[in-house]
């Protein structure tokens, strides 16, 4: 009698897991469903979406992409059953010697509203250009089943398409308060790799810097030297690890906190956190402790003083350098001392305004009015 | 038959996790219009007003934001590094058939205001209403940068003043020469503007930077202090007039002290070294408990703070390598080798140290603090040694405008150097004379 029990709430059991396998298969068969998105570029001469669409970029972003030539745009074939409309163009008006590239993406939000969304981004910026379609459509997927400020909200979070700078709201009309559209201005950052890249070569060409200045004071330094430039040394370099070193109380202090706060100024100002330029800053010990001081052993309270203690001073003189320029803004003393503080974020920022990376991205409600407009003007040309 | 009841239990349970979130019956008519009633009826413009409050808080809170809700107000605060305040109010006025909708933001300072002029049609709608409501308060919720005066969680002290050090065991400075200095004092702490029972504090939600620099005719120091939260709360009771404030957490801390000396009255016999500091460290506090307890009481605030920490430092120096010729301190301890270290007097050694501060803030126009550190130091690699360093301040100052404050400050310095069961101790104090600006 038992052994029947058994078998039957055996039987109950794996029927019921086997139904919840399968509706959790359908559940996801239908979320992984690949959503049909159409693709047009305006500009003859800049095909950025068919080239996008070759490279296997939406099929990656599980899309089913359709490209139409923008000379077939008007013929009597009508498109339907698709989610997203992306068209590419060039802006007349250049930014920073290059007419920047647009972008228009048609959607609905959760209250049927035909939604337009418009951005630029500058022509050969590739990182830029797929990061801003792949967080828009994103936006727009949310939008589809929310409101703006939600899916706005939903994908703040999600770190979209970079930081939010400016939130601005377009009225139809003062008295009405009906919202017409939204404009943000957002900044994407750089990429990883671009971040990486250009902190590890201000990390070198920094301890470049010291290196020279160590052989400048070639004698002075030639009292720590045990090793040569040479294979046989190589070994025993890595082997001695590290010891406490016999230099001057500020050499070991001042010297190599500021030289620490120096190298995580460096990451900070390339856009990384407190924790991951501390990081850095270990790095940068590293590369002068085994680079600019090969012929010394490596010295530990070097690396704590310099790491460590100048990760600690970097961000007290960062946040120190942001304070002094905002009390004194357009001073040149002003400017002076936040040089003096944080070196690398106003070199850094020199170098930046090449491209400050903002950019704008406009959200329209299309007025049904108008849509219909449209539609029977497409309906008579046809 | 057995079978049979299984086979059907099968389906009896599929059918009820199938169907069970799915209604049997579509809607009936009759009900249909009733809630097409119910959503076109006239609602209270309290009830509405209730309604946007808790949705907008929801809603900053998908920002990040803090918030708390007071009738018709949200106080909402964002911490993470980048400290932002909104207070947020919403008032509803029905008139002539249209709902009007004032919501007042105030973000870090910047004021704003809108009115939403909306038909009962939106208003009865909670969807559509949510959204005009929203679409005010997005522009101030998102936006990372650019809004207001993000000092507000800054505060920071510029002092200037003049100083006098006497060197011995004398309570009163003798020396008529003196030093004129300069500080600088800049805190990050905004959590001291949150009035929450409980706020939780993540890396960086506070920071102090404090730097002096001297110009001495016979004494030079050089001192600055950095102090990084790592995590911590923040707990308040009471009003902002009349309350109580208690922030704790683990902190990272750098401390840097080095005198030098110039004047031949000051200096101690020197075969060995060059410099001979009484006491010269850098500190790299790896880890420190902070607490602070404070009570405002008006315009007066009262505030008690305990540090305690441990960690590496560079230094200190003893009183055992004063005044020893090279064969001397060959036979002394080797931890220590001024010779090794280019003639400076310094070991690298372990720290504990602990700092205690009371403090009793504009009482009648007054500022009364009181102060000690206390530094345990022994060496890193092992041997019978250790120093300790006592520093005890006393301060009072007098606020002759509301950011300026002149202040009387007298500090007690004493070392206390063993090595191999032998002690040695000396004392200074110093009188300083200073103003302070408060930014």
């Amino acid at each position: 009698m038992q052994g029947h029990l058994f078998k039957f709430y055996l039987y109950k059991t794996v029927s019921i897991l086997l139904f919840i396998a399968f509706s959790a298969y359908c559940a996801y068969a239908e979320d992984s469903k690949s959503r049909k998105i159409i693709l047009t570029d305006t500009a003859v001469n800049f095909p950025v979406l068919k080239t996008m669409l070759d490279s296997g970029f939406f099929t990656g972003n599980n899309f089913s992409a359709e490209y139409i030539p923008f000379s077939d745009i008007n013929s009597k074939r009508t498109y339907t059953n698709f989610d997203f409309s992306l068209m590419s163009g060039l802006k007349e008006k250049e930014k920073d010697g290059a007419k920047p590239a647009s972008f228009n993406l048609f959607s609905v939000d959760s209250f049927k509203r035909n939604v337009l969304i418009g951005w630029d981004v500058p022509r050969e910026d590739t990182y830029r250009t797929e990061k801003s379609i792949r967080s828009m459509i994103a936006f727009a997927e949310a939008v589809r089943t929310s409101t703006i400020p939600d899916a706005l909200a939903e994908a703040g979070t999600a770190g979209f398409p970079g930081a939010i700078e400016k939130v601005s709201v377009i009225y139809e009309d003062d008295n009405i308060s009906n919202v017409s559209g939204y404009e943000l201005i957002v900044n994407t950052g750089f990429s990883p790799t671009h971040r990486f890249v250009r902190t590890l070569s201000e990390l070198t060409l920094l301890t470049g810097v010291g290196m020279a200045n160590y052989w400048i004071n070639k004698d002075a330094n030639m009292e720590d030297w045990r090793y040569k430039y040479r294979w046989k040394d190589v070994g025993p370099r890595f082997r001695d690890g590290w010891y406490w070193d016999s230099n001057a109380f500020r050499t070991n202090t001042i010297y190599h906190i500021y030289a620490g706060a120096v190298y995580y100024q460096t990451a900070r100002s390339n856009e990384y956190g407190i924790l991951a330029s501390t990081a850095w800053a270990f790095t940068g010990s590293l590369i002068w402790e085994y680079i600019g001081e090969w012929r010394e052993q490596t010295s530990g309270n070097d690396m704590v003083f310099t790491a460590f203690g100048g990760a600690l001073a970097g961000e007290a003189f960062h946040q120190t350098s942001i304070y002094i320029e905002n009390c004194m803004p357009n001073s040149v003393y002003g400017t002076i001392f936040s040089f003096l503080l944080d070196p690398m974020r106003i070199i850094n920022r020199a170098l930046d305004r090449c491209f400050d990376g903002d950019y704008k991205v406009s959200i329209v409600f299309i007025n049904p009015a108008v849509q219909a407009i449209i539609d029977n003007i497409h309906k008579d040309a046809h | 038959m057995k079978s049979a009841i299984q086979v059907s239990l099968f389906f009896l349970i599929s059918f009820i996790l199938l169907f069970n979130s799915v209604p049997l019956y579509p809607e009936s008519k009759e009900s249909a219009i009733n809630k097409e009633i119910t959503q076109k009826k006239i609602v209270s413009p309290e009830e509405r007003t209730e309604y946007l409050v808790n949705q907008c808080s929801d809603f900053l809170k998908k920002f990040g934001w803090i918030t708390t809700i007071d009738g018709s107000q949200i106080m909402a605060f964002r911490l993470g590094g980048r400290y932002d305040e909104m207070l947020l109010k919403i008032e509803t006025v029905y008139d002539a058939g249209l709902y009007n909708f004032t919501v007042a933001i105030s973000k870090n300072g910047v004021q704003t205001q809108k009115v939403l002029r909306l038909p009962g049609s939106i208003v009865s709608d909670d969807s559509r209403l949510r959204e005009h409501a929203l679409s005010v308060v997005v522009p101030f919720a998102a936006a990372e940068k650019g809004i207001g005066d993000f000092r507000r969680a800054f505060s920071s002290i510029f002092s200037f003043g003049y100083s006098r050090t006497h060197d011995g065991r004398e309570f009163f400075p003798a020396y008529a020469k003196g030093n004129l200095h300069l500080s600088w004092q800049l805190e990050y702490d905004p959590s001291a503007r949150i009035l929450l029972r409980d706020t939780t504090l993540a890396f960086g939600d506070y920071t102090a930077f404090n730097v002096y620099l001297d110009w001495a005719s016979i004494v030079r120091e050089n001192f600055f202090n950095i102090d990084l939260l790592i995590y911590g709360k923040n707990k308040y009771f009471g009003s902002a007039e009349h309350g109580t404030r208690f922030m704790y957490g683990f902190f990272n801390g750098l401390e840097y002290f080095r005198p030098g000396f110039s004047d031949s009255t000051m200096k101690w016999d020197r075969p060995v070294t060059h410099t001979q500091p009484y006491i010269q460290y850098a500190i790299w506090r790896a880890l420190q408990l902070n607490m602070l307890i404070s009570r405002r009481n008006g315009p007066a605030l009262y505030s008690a703070g305990i540090m305690l920490g441990a960690g590496m430092g560079v230094g200190p120096s003893s009183l055992f390598y004063a005044g020893i010729t090279e064969e001397e301190e060959q036979d002394m301890s080797p931890a220590f080798r001024s010779i090794k270290y280019r003639k400076q007097n310094y070991y690298f050694s372990y720290t504990l140290p602990v700092r205690l501060v009371l403090c009793a803030d504009h009482v009648y126009g007054f500022r009364f603090e009181a102060g000690y550190n206390y530094y345990f130091f022994f060496p890193v690699i092992s041997d019978d040694l250790y120093d300790m360093l006592h520093i005890f301040k006393g301060s009072m100052g007098y606020y002759i405008t509301s950011d300026v404050i002149m202040s009387i400050q007298y500090e007690r310095w004493k070392i206390e150097s063993m090595l191999y069961d032998k002690t040695r101790t000396h004392d200074w104090n110093r009188l300083i004379i200073e103003f302070r600006n408060y930014f």
